[in-house]
C-alpha cells in the first residue's frame, strides 16, 4: 500500500472510531414544553416563552402563564437556558434577581422534584414547564404543549 | 390622640430606625455586644430565612452580605480618612404579591447604621404599570435604578460619586417618600419605560444630605422632590437602554443659616451590551440655588462617568471607570459634601467563583473635591446573594 493510501485509510479508521465514540456518548433528545392535561393551553412563541421566564406577565388562551423551572436534571436546565433563553445560568440568575430587586414580583419557582412539579402543574392550570419528552411518562396528568428543541446531547 | 397612647409613646414611634440605631450606639456596652454578635446575627438570619426561601410562597426573600477591605495610599497627614478600613454590610430584601397589590422592602445594615432603605406598597394597574406609595429610590440616572444596596449585583465595588446614596455623602437626594409611577409601553419588539416620582426628599445639614425619616415624611416642612425618567429599550426585555431624566428638589437647610437649596437636575444615560463587552455611561447637569433671606447664589456643575466591562469565560470580568466633573469647584453647594468624588479613575477585576458569590479587586485614583485630599485606594470585596 502506498504511503498516501495508508494515511487516508488511517484517517478513515480514526473518523469511524471517533464517530462511534461520539454516538456512544451523545444521545438524541427532545425538549418539550408541558402543562397540565386538564388545561387547553395553546402553543406559545419562543419570544413569549422567553419573556415569561424572564419575569414578564404573559396571558394567552385565557390563561395567566406561570413559568416554573424544572431543575431535576442539571443538563436539562442548561440546555433549556442555552437553547431557549439564550443565557448562561449565571447571567439568567443575575437578570432575574435584578428584575425582582427593581420592580418586585417573583422569579420562576424551582422544582427539584417531579412529583411536586406535577402537583403544581395540576393545581395552577396556567403553569408551564419544560422536560425531556422521555420523562413525560413519569409525570402523570401532564401533556406536551409543543416541542421546544431536539438534538444530540452529551 | 387615641386613648392609651401617651405623647411620649408617639414620639418614640416616630423615631426612624436609624435614629434608634444611633441611640443604641451611644451606650458603649451595647455597641461592643452588638459588634460581637454580628456574625451570630448574620448566621441566624441565614438559617431563619432558609425555609422561606425554598417554600413555594408568593414572596421573595434575599440577603446580600458583603465584606470589604480597603487600603488608602497617599493621604495627607491631616486627613480625616483612615488608611485601612474593614467594612461589613448586610442588605435584606423582601417582596410579596397579594393579588394586584405588591410589597417591596429593603433594609441595609452596617457597623454604623440600620436603615429601611425602601418600603413600597404598589398597586399593579396593569402587568407592566405600577403605582407605588412609600419610600423608594429616586429614578434619576441609571445606577440608582439598576443597583440598590447590595453590591453583589454591580460589577464594581464602588458606585460613581454622583450616584452615591444621599446618606453616604452623595450630592443628590436618592431616597424619596411619596408616589412613584413606573411603567412600560411596548413599541413592537422595543419598549419605552417611564418613571415619575413626587414626594418629600432630604434636608441639608453640616454632614451633607439627610433623608426624611421613614416614619416622619415631610419632617422638613418645605422639602420637595420630583423626578421623571424615560428610557428606550431596543429589545423591550433586554438590558440595553438609552434614556433621559430630569428632576427638581427643594432641600431645606435651616441648620446652615439659609432657607433652602433649589436644585434642578437633568441628564442622559445608557447601558449597552454586545457580546462580552458592556458600556455604562451617564451625564448629569446640576443647577443649585442657595436661597438666603437677603439674596440667593446660583451655580451649575456637570458630572459624568463611563464604565467599560469585559467578561470572559463567564466567571471573570475586567472593568474600568472614568468619572469627571466640571464647575464643581465654583458651586458652594458642594462645599457641604466632603466625600463627593469630583474625579476618579479606577480599574478592577471581578471573579464569580460560584453562581451566587463574587470576589472583586479594585484600584482607584480619587480626587474627592471639597477636601482636596487626592489619594489612591485599593479595595478587595467578597459579596453574595443568598436566595
Amino acid at each position: 500500500m502506498r504511503p498516501l493510501q495508508q494515511i487516508l485509510a488511517s484517517l478513515c479508521l480514526l473518523f469511524v472510531l471517533c464517530s462511534s465514540v461520539y454516538s456512544a456518548t451523545s444521545e438524541w433528545r427532545r425538549l418539550v414544553l408541558v402543562a397540565t392535561a386538564e388545561a387547553n393551553m395553546p402553543p406559545l412563541t419562543q419570544a413569549e416563552i422567553r419573556k415569561a421566564y424572564l419575569g414578564v406577565a404573559i396571558r394567552k388562551g385565557g390563561y395567566d402563564i406561570i413559568p416554573v423551572r424544572n431543575v431535576t436534571d442539571p443538563l436539562l436546565y442548561e440546555v433549556f437556558l442555552q437553547k431557549i433563553i439564550f443565557m448562561s445560568a449565571r447571567k439568567y440568575e443575575h437578570q432575574l434577581t435584578n428584575r425582582v430587586l427593581k420592580w418586585g414580583g417573583r422569579r420562576p419557582a424551582r422544582y427539584s422534584s417531579l412529583l411536586l412539579l406535577a402537583k403544581d402543574l395540576k393545581q395552577h392550570p396556567g403553569t408551564i414547564t419544560y422536560m425531556w419528552a422521555r420523562t413525560l411518562e413519569a409525570v402523570p396528568g401532564t401533556k406536551v404543549v409543543q416541542e421546544l428543541w431536539a438534538g444530540p446531547v452529551n | 390622640m387615641p386613648d392609651g397612647i401617651a405623647a411620649n409613646d408617639l414620639e418614640v414611634l416616630q423615631l426612624s430606625v436609624s435614629e434608634q440605631a444611633r441611640m443604641w450606639r451611644k451606650s458603649g456596652w451595647l455597641r461592643r455586644y452588638w459588634s460581637g454578635c454580628k456574625p451570630v446575627v448574620l448566621i441566624m438570619c441565614l438559617l431563619a430565612t432558609a425555609p422561606a426561601v425554598y417554600a413555594d410562597a408568593g414572596d421573595e426573600f434575599m440577603l446580600f452580605p458583603q465584606v470589604g477591605i480597603t487600603h488608602r495610599m497617599g493621604l495627607s497627614p491631616g486627613s480625616a480618612l483612615d488608611s485601612n478600613t474593614v467594612d461589613t454590610a448586610l442588605s435584606l430584601f423582601y417582596t410579596a404579591d397579594y393579588g394586584q397589590l405588591r410589597l417591596l422592602a429593603e433594609a441595609a445594615a452596617n457597623e454604623e447604621s440600620l436603615e429601611v432603605e425602601r418600603l413600597q406598597f404598589g398597586w399593579l394597574i396593569r402587568p407592566e404599570t405600577t403605582l407605588w406609595l412609600g419610600r423608594f429610590h429616586s429614578p434619576l440616572g441609571y445606577w440608582q435604578n439598576q443597583y440598590h444596596h447590595g453590591d453583589y449585583l454591580q460589577t464594581s465595588i464602588s458606585r460613581p460619586g454622583i450616584a452615591a446614596f444621599d446618606h453616604k455623602g452623595g450630592p443628590l437626594p436618592t431616597h424619596l417618600i411619596g408616589l412613584l409611577l413606573e411603567g412600560q409601553q411596548a413599541l413592537g419588539e422595543a419598549g419605552l419605560r417611564y418613571s415619575v416620582a413626587i414626594g418629600s426628599g432630604t434636608e441639608l445639614n453640616a454632614e451633607g444630605l439627610a433623608p426624611d425619616p421613614l416614619f416622619r415624611p415631610f419632617k422638613s416642612q418645605h422639602g420637595f422632590a420630583g423626578a421623571v425618567r424615560v428610557s428606550y429599550h431596543p429589545n423591550a426585555y433586554g438590558p440595553n437602554e438609552v434614556g433621559l431624566f430630569a428632576g427638581r428638589n427643594r432641600i431645606p437647610a435651616a441648620d446652615l443659616g439659609f432657607d433652602a437649596v433649589e436644585q434642578r437636575v437633568s441628564g442622559a444615560f445608557f447601558n449597552w451590551q454586545s457580546g462580552g463587552t458592556r458600556f455604562i455611561g451617564a451625564v448629569f447637569r446640576v443647577r443649585n440655588t442657595l436661597n438666603h433671606k437677603a439674596a440667593s447664589v446660583t451655580a451649575l456643575f456637570s458630572n459624568g462617568y463611563l464604565q467599560v466591562e469585559r467578561q470572559w469565560a463567564g466567571e471573570w470580568a475586567l472593568y474600568g471607570r472614568l468619572e469627571g466633573s466640571s464647575g464643581a469647584h465654583d458651586d458652594p453647594y458642594l462645599n457641604y459634601f466632603s466625600r463627593f468624588v469630583e474625579k476618579k479613575s479606577l480599574m478592577g477585576l471581578r471573579y464569580d467563583f460560584s453562581l451566587h458569590q463574587a470576589l472583586k479587586l479594585e484600584l482607584a485614583n480619587i480626587h474627592p473635591g471639597a477636601s482636596g485630599d487626592r489619594y489612591q485606594m485599593l479595595s478587595l470585596q467578597w459579596s453574595m446573594v443568598y436566595q
